[in-house]
C-alpha cells in the first residue's frame, strides 16, 4: 500500500504566476510522456514480473513518479495562481479555464486528456523494459522541450530536477534489463517469456 | 563517502556509471542493448547467490585483482589497471580497513548482502530524539529543516532504487543504514517541532494537526 508523505521530494517556488508556462507544463501531468503516464506504467507492470530486482525497481520508481506528479501538480498550482480575468482571457488558458477553472485536470498541452492507450503493459519481461527504457527518454525530452519554452528560474530549477531524475530512472531500467538477461540463457533469450511459461519450462 | 555518487553523477561525465561491484567507472557501452550482444563475462553472472566472485568479495592483497565477474578469468579487466581511481577506491586494498575478505570484518552485522539471512538490532540504527523537546521552532527552522529532510530522503531513495537492482552490495547497504538514521533523526525532530509527516505522525493529545496548511504545493510550504 502507499503511504503519503507531506513534502514534495523537491522544493517548488514560483514567485511569478504564468499560465501561459502552465498551458504547456501540463502535458507532464496528463500527457502521453507525463508522470501520470509514468507511474500508471510502472506499477501495473510490476504484477506479470518474475524477478525481486525488477519488482523492486518498478515499484520505487513508481512511486517516485507519483512524487514527481505531485510537483508537477505544485508547479502549475502556483503558476495559475492569483490571476485575474484579463490574464486568463489573453492567454491559450482560457480553453482550459472555461471547463476546469484553475482545477487541475490531467490533459496534454494539446488538450487531449490523460489516455492509457499511452501505456504499454506487455506481459513480457523484455518488451516491458524496454517500453520503459523509451518512456524514460521520452520524457526526458518533453522536459528539454519545456525547458527551450521556460525563461522563469523558479520553474527551470525543479523541471531541472525531474529530467535529471528520468535519466537515472533510465540507468536503473537498464540494469534491470541486464539481470534479466542474466537470468534468461544467454544462448537465447527468448526462449519463453519469464512472466508467463511457467517454471517447469524452463531449461 | 559514497553519497557523492549518487544521485546526478551515476551518469557523470566520467565515462560512465560507477560500478561498485568492481568499484571502478565502466564505460556505459551495455546499457540496454539487444539481448544477446553481451558480452560472455557478463552473461554469465547472476545475482541473489553466494558464488565467491560474488558482489561482496573484497579479495586480498596477495593476488592480482579478480574480474568479479563470475566467468573464472583471472586476470584483472583492463580498465581496473588504467583506471587512474583503482588505488583511492573504496574496496582498494590499500585503504584502512583490513585487507581481508569482506566477510571478515568483526561487526555487528552479518553480511546478508551476500545471500544469508541476518537481524539488525534497531537499537544500532536509530538514533533519533523523538522526545519532543518542543523548544518552539519557528518558521524559518521548520524551512531549514525541510530542506535537510528533502536532501537526506533523496540521497536515501537513490540507494534505495540502486539496492533494489544490487541487493548484494554491502557497502549500499551501509550507506542505506547510515542516511537512513539522518533522515529518521530529522524526522523526528521536524514532527516533534513543526508538523507531522504522515497521517501516522500526528504528536498532540488535543488536536489533529495532519495535513494542516500550508500543503506542500502552495508557494509557502516549507
Amino acid at each position: 500500500m502507499w503511504i503519503y508523505e507531506k513534502k514534495l521530494q523537491y522544493p517548488v517556488k514560483i514567485k511569478n504566476p504564468n499560465p501561459k508556462l502552465a498551458q504547456i507544463i501540463i502535458s507532464q501531468l496528463g500527457g502521453p510522456d507525463g508522470e501520470l503516464a509514468a507511474s500508471m506504467r510502472y506499477l501495473h507492470q510490476r504484477y506479470a514480473m518474475p524477478y525481486k530486482q525488477v519488482v523492486g525497481i518498478l515499484t520505487d520508481v513508481g512511486t517516485e513518479e507519483l512524487a514527481h506528479l505531485e510537483m508537477i501538480a505544485a508547479i502549475l498550482h502556483q503558476l495559475t495562481r492569483n490571476l485575474s480575468e484579463e490574464e486568463i482571457k489573453n492567454s491559450p488558458f482560457a480553453t482550459y479555464f472555461v471547463d476546469h477553472t484553475t482545477g487541475l485536470y490531467p490533459v496534454a498541452a494539446s488538450g487531449v486528456p490523460f489516455d492509457m492507450k499511452y501505456v504499454g503493459i506487455k506481459g513480457d519481461v523484455i518488451a516491458d523494459l524496454h517500453e520503459d527504457l523509451a518512456a524514460e527518454q521520452k520524457a526526458r525530452v518533453t522536459y528539454d522541450n519545456i525547458l527551450r519554452l521556460c525563461d522563469d528560474p523558479d520553474v527551470r530549477d525543479p523541471i531541472k530536477f525531474l529530467r535529471e531524475r528520468e535519466i537515472v530512472h533510465y540507468q536503473r531500467f537498464a540494469d534491470a534489463l541486464r539481470i534479466t538477461q542474466d537470468n534468461l540463457d544467454s544462448k537465447n533469450f527468448y526462449a519463453y517469456n519469464p512472466a508467463f511459461d511457467p517454471k517447469s519450462q524452463k531449461t | 563517502m559514497m553519497n557523492q555518487y549518487y544521485g546526478v553523477s551515476s551518469f557523470s561525465g566520467r565515462g560512465g556509471r560507477y560500478d561498485y561491484d568492481r568499484a571502478t567507472y565502466r564505460r556505459p557501452m551495455n546499457r540496454g542493448v539487444m539481448p544477446g550482444n553481451m558480452p560472455g563475462c557478463m552473461s554469465n553472472r547472476t545475482f541473489g547467490t553466494t558464488q565467491g566472485n560474488g558482489a561482496c568479495s573484497g579479495g586480498n592483497s596477495n593476488t592480482p585483482r579478480l574480474s568479479g565477474c563470475g566467468c573464472g578469468m583471472n586476470r584483472a579487466r583492463q580498465q581496473d589497471h588504467n583506471d587512474h581511481r583503482d588505488h583511492n577506491d573504496y574496496n582498494a586494498h590499500n585503504d584502512h580497513r583490513d585487507h581481508h575478505d569482506h566477510r571478515d570484518r568483526n561487526d555487528h552485522r552479518d553480511h546478508d548482502c551476500d545471500g544469508r539471512d541476518r537481524v539488525i538490532p534497531a537499537v544500532n540504527r536509530t538514533n533519533g530524539c523523538g522526545c519532543g523537546c518542543g523548544n518552539g521552532a519557528d518558521a524559518a527552522a521548520c524551512k531549514r529543516l525541510m530542506d535537510q529532510i528533502r536532501a537526506v530522503d533523496f540521497a536515501l531513495y537513490e540507494t534505495v532504487l540502486y539496492l533494489d537492482v544490487y541487493p548484494n552490495s554491502c557497502d549500499a547497504l551501509e550507506t542505506y543504514y547510515k542516511l537512513k538514521a539522518q533522515s529518521e533523526a530529522l524526522h523526528a525532530e521536524y514532527e516533534a517541532t513543526c508538523a507531522p509527516l504522515t497521517a501516522f505522525g500526528n504528536k498532540s493529545d488535543t488536536s489533529w494537526d495532519w495535513m494542516g496548511k500550508p500543503f506542500p504545493w502552495e508557494y509557502d510550504a516549507d
